[in-house]
């Protein structure tokens, strides 16, 4: 059985379909799902972490359909998505941040995220008071202390320079050696696809690749839809 | 925040997270203050300075429930003098058909203000900022419009219960009463404050769609603290009737509004000890400003309030607790 | 006595075109800002004051005292919201600093030697003149002036934010202030515009219906709980439905007062009944499908 099945899922916006009969599936593999912007990748994230529910197909996570599920429902249920935009609790320090989330779903080791996330010196800190490229760290963070089955990526090293993103990946590299399921959106192929195993690009709605990371390199439909626009962009 | 880790962290760390706000330089103050001017008040049980102090713990009860729900939260309530009147008129009925018994009277508030609270959280649930303002003023419009309208019928005398019992034999027997009520208040919410419950309630504050989507159900937080809050202003508005025997309309008027926030503002929103501290310096100042100046006390009280909220937004300690923040972090600046 | 049927469709069109009166400037202040602001009702108690003060108590010509009221109004208005956007800019704060500023407000006017214990005051109506009967129902010659300023701003308003250029700005504005600065519109001046525009809004509809009541420093409650109602009712800052709103609430009310003319409170349970039952059940008012939170 795997981790999320997604089955000809549909979502429309007035008369604009967002995300157009997308279907996969993922169990082990981290996966990336990229493509121009407006292509639908956020939505599809949205929609798997219940923030929208599809008009047509269904979710299925770890057995269950969790399509109209309510976020606290699905975030519970293990699979908890990141904000590209940072939400930081500004009024809480880092630790109590994580803090919030710590026991949701079984002891997490606070000091043990810390140091993977590289926040360990800041853990007293208002999160208000801290720069962007901690901010990314910390959403991270507060991902990580839920314990989840599968986290969701929205852009984690969105805005970041090239030595933050870098750092960044390493931790989501280090992460992935210990076993956390990721999919990851992202912008930023180049630096992004050394840690995917599996890629889907989505093109206005639709998906047009679905395979591994080396075949994504080589085909010829991904490379159409990105002529012309740099993946440097992010 | 660490609970239960699987790893290096002992189980004691929790306690010592819990236990962390009693050892505060702004708890102890808080608590050394109470306990002070209680025994203070005992040379003169019936002075004026009595009769202030009572009326400084009256409003510091509510300002401890205003802060530990609306400062917390960021939810402003305006319903508070409802159940403040709600717990008055409660006991003023029971002590009316017969039962003076104080400790009943008490309790018999303490629940309806509970009951009331409940009722009134649950409908509020789905309402954010203003929507929820604007429901909690509602309320109690609506409950003194029906009593009122309905004052005859409801068999109730001259829109008001008369004759209750005393709280206690002087001000200086009711002072110790109330001294003891807002002690116990003040250390329950202060490690409630400091628990993960306190941290969710205050991560509602900042980002209540954020806490909700990664997994924390919000609405038992937030009915639990207005529940709470509701009871102690019904506990409080009983000790009220008492102290003045006599529970009428004027219990939900907007005294009782007006300076429990301007306490907490005072004092910090969300601070907690800041509004026992804070409740003490206002009322005394206020009472005492009045013998003085009269009317324009009102006026002089409330520029001085909107200047503190716009100015002082962490209240008259804030740039102390800054202060003293900033020296506690390990790594300095 | 009038039928029931009479009662309730006429003093309910009336009580109801003098809440959409007191509204109007709240439905646009509170659907740009989403911030409430309850000084907006000891605007319209200050503008009844200062109509009382320039044309009773100093005899100036009663159009010049409520040129004054209104420019009162507006200045008051704006500094409020210049000194709260410049020190207290979060939502909270803003609120419980204009609850004080309507408490300071109040108190100043309960001042002895300033109007304090002063009761029975009242102010000289622009129209005046004896009542009439419609179908059997007493109606006040101001009352008509209500009704048609009433209709006739409301569709000025609505046109001028629906349709004009400047209108759309406001509504971008209001929609998203911080995407409106990449289209090259200026929040700040746009806030002004509406603090103004909707400060002389109150104050007018002081003016014109607060002659047929009583003037008291404690009278800003009210008019502040209707526009409240109303513009939430209604949706914010959309126009279009704050008639069917306001009629929401003083038909019943109209209907109830009818019923039971003995219990005067209870016209007013009646709409606040209505109005909290709309607001949990439909949070976004007639105007807003999606959950309009503020």
């Amino acid at each position: 059985m795997s981790l999320l099945e997604v089955r000809g899922v549909s979502r429309s916006f007035g008369g604009n379909r967002a995300v157009d009969a997308v279907s996969f599936e993922m169990s082990v593999d981290t996966l990336a799902i990229v493509g121009p912007n407006g292509a639908g990748k956020t939505t599809l994230l949205n929609l798997l972490a219940g923030q929208l529910h599809p008009n047509q197909g269904s979710i299925w996570f770890r057995g269950q359909e969790v399509s109209r599920w309510p976020p606290w429902k699905i975030a519970r249920g293990g699979m908890v998505k990141t904000y590209q935009i940072v939400r930081p609790f500004r009024s809480l320090t880092v630790e109590e941040n994580l803090g919030l989330f710590a026991r949701l779903r079984g002891s997490v080791n606070l000091d043990e995220i810390l140091l993977e996330t590289g926040l360990a010196e800041v853990r007293h800190h208002p999160a208000g008071a801290l720069p962007f490229g901690f901010l990314k760290r910390l959403e991270l963070a507060k991902g990580l202390a839920t314990r989840p089955d599968l986290l969701l990526l929205d852009e984690p090293i969105g805005g970041l320079s090239r030595s933050e993103a870098a750092a960044l990946l390493g931790t989501l590299a280090n992460l992935k050696a210990k076993g956390v399921r990721m999919i990851i959106v992202e912008h930023r192929l180049s630096e992004i696809l050394p840690i995917v195993d599996r890629v889907i690009t989505l093109d206005r709605g639709r998906t047009i690749f679905h395979g591994s990371r080396d075949d994504f390199y080589r085909d010829s439909a991904v490379r159409t839809a990105y002529l012309g626009s740099s993946d440097a962009a992010g | 925040m660490t609970g239960p880790s699987a790893g290096a962290s002992p189980p004691a760390r929790g306690w010592s997270k819990i236990g962390r706000g009693l050892l505060s330089p702004f708890y102890l103050a808080a608590i050394a203050v109470i306990l002070v001017f209680a025994w203070l008040a005992q040379g003169s049980p019936t002075s004026f300075f009595a009769l202030s102090l009572v009326l400084a713990s009256i409003y510091i009860t509510l300002a401890l429930a205003w802060d530990f729900s609306s400062g917390l939260t960021g939810y402003v309530n305006f319903g508070l003098p409802f159940f403040f009147g709600l717990g008055a008129f409660t006991a003023g009925y029971f002590s009316w058909y017969g039962n003076r018994d104080v400790p009943f009277l008490l309790l018999a508030a303490i629940g309806v203000g509970l009951f009331g609270g409940v009722l009134f959280s649950v409908p509020t649930l789905r309402l954010r900022g203003p929507y929820f303002s604007l429901l909690s003023l509602l309320l109690p419009l609506i409950a003194v419009d029906f009593v009122v309208t309905f004052w005859t019928q409801l068999k109730m005398p001259t829109l008001g219960y008369y004759d209750l019992p005393f709280l206690g034999n002087s001000p200086g027997a009711e002072l110790v009463i109330l001294s003891v009520a807002n002690a116990v208040l003040l250390t329950v919410f202060i490690l409630v404050k400091d628990s993960h419950f306190g941290l969710v309630l205050r991560g509602i504050r900042d980002d209540e769609d954020a806490v909700s989507s990664q997994g924390i159900r919000t609405w038992p937080y937030k009915v639990i603290a207005f529940t709470v809050a509701s009871g102690v202003a019904g506990f409080s508005g009983a000790t009220y009737g008492m102290v003045v025997t006599y529970a009428g309309l004027d219990g939900f008027g907007f005294t009782f509004l007006i300076f429990p926030i301007l306490i907490v503002v005072v004092g910090g929103m969300g601070e907690i000890t800041g509004s026992v501290l804070a409740g003490y310096v206002v009322i005394l100042l206020y009472q005492y400003m009045f013998q003085a100046f009269t009317e324009i006390t009102l006026v002089v009280f409330t520029a001085a309030t909107i200047v503190l909220v716009l100015f002082l937004p962490r209240g008259i300690l804030g740039p102390l607790r800054s202060f003293i923040r900033f020296m506690r972090t390990p790594e300095g600046p | 006595m009038a039928g029931i049927l009479a009662t309730t469709v006429i003093d309910g069109t009336l009580y109801g075109l003098s809440y959409v009166l007191i509204a109007l400037g709240f439905t646009l202040l509170f659907g740009v800002s989403r911030v409430l602001n309850l000084a907006y009702g000891a605007l319209y108690m200050v503008s009844a004051y200062m109509v009382y003060y320039f044309a009773v108590d100093e005899g100036f010509a009663l159009l010049a005292a409520v040129g004054i009221a209104i420019a009162v109004a507006v200045a008051v208005g704006l500094l409020v919201f210049l000194f709260c956007a410049r020190f207290a800019p979060d939502p909270m704060r803003f609120l419980i600093v204009s609850l004080l500023v309507a408490l300071l407000l109040q108190y100043i006017f309960e001042y002895p030697p300033l109007f304090g214990g002063e009761t029975g005051l009242t102010i000289p109506g622009l129209v005046s003149g004896q009542e009439f009967l419609v179908f059997g129902v007493a109606v006040f010659p101001a009352y008509e002036v209500v009704a048609g300023l009433a209709v006739g701003l409301l569709v000025l308003l609505w046109a001028w934010v629906e349709w004009t250029e400047y209108g759309r700005t406001i509504r971008a504005t209001a929609e998203d202030p911080e995407t409106a600065t990449l289209f090259g519109i200026q929040p700040w001046s746009i806030y002004l515009v509406v603090v103004a525009v909707s400060s002389a809004l109150v104050a007018i509809a002081a003016v014109i219906i607060v002659p047929t009541g009583e003037v008291t420093p404690g009278m800003w409650v009210e008019p502040f709980l209707i526009a409240f109602v109303v513009a939430l009712i209604g949706g914010l800052g959309k126009f279009k439905w704050t008639l069917p709103a306001a009629f929401l609430l003083s038909f019943p009310q109209a209907a109830v007062g009818w019923e039971y003319p003995a219990y005067v409170e209870l016209a007013d349970i009646v709409a606040f009944a209505i109005a909290i039952v709309f607001i949990i059940v439909l949070p976004g008012g007639f105007g807003g499908i999606g959950r309009d939170r503020a």
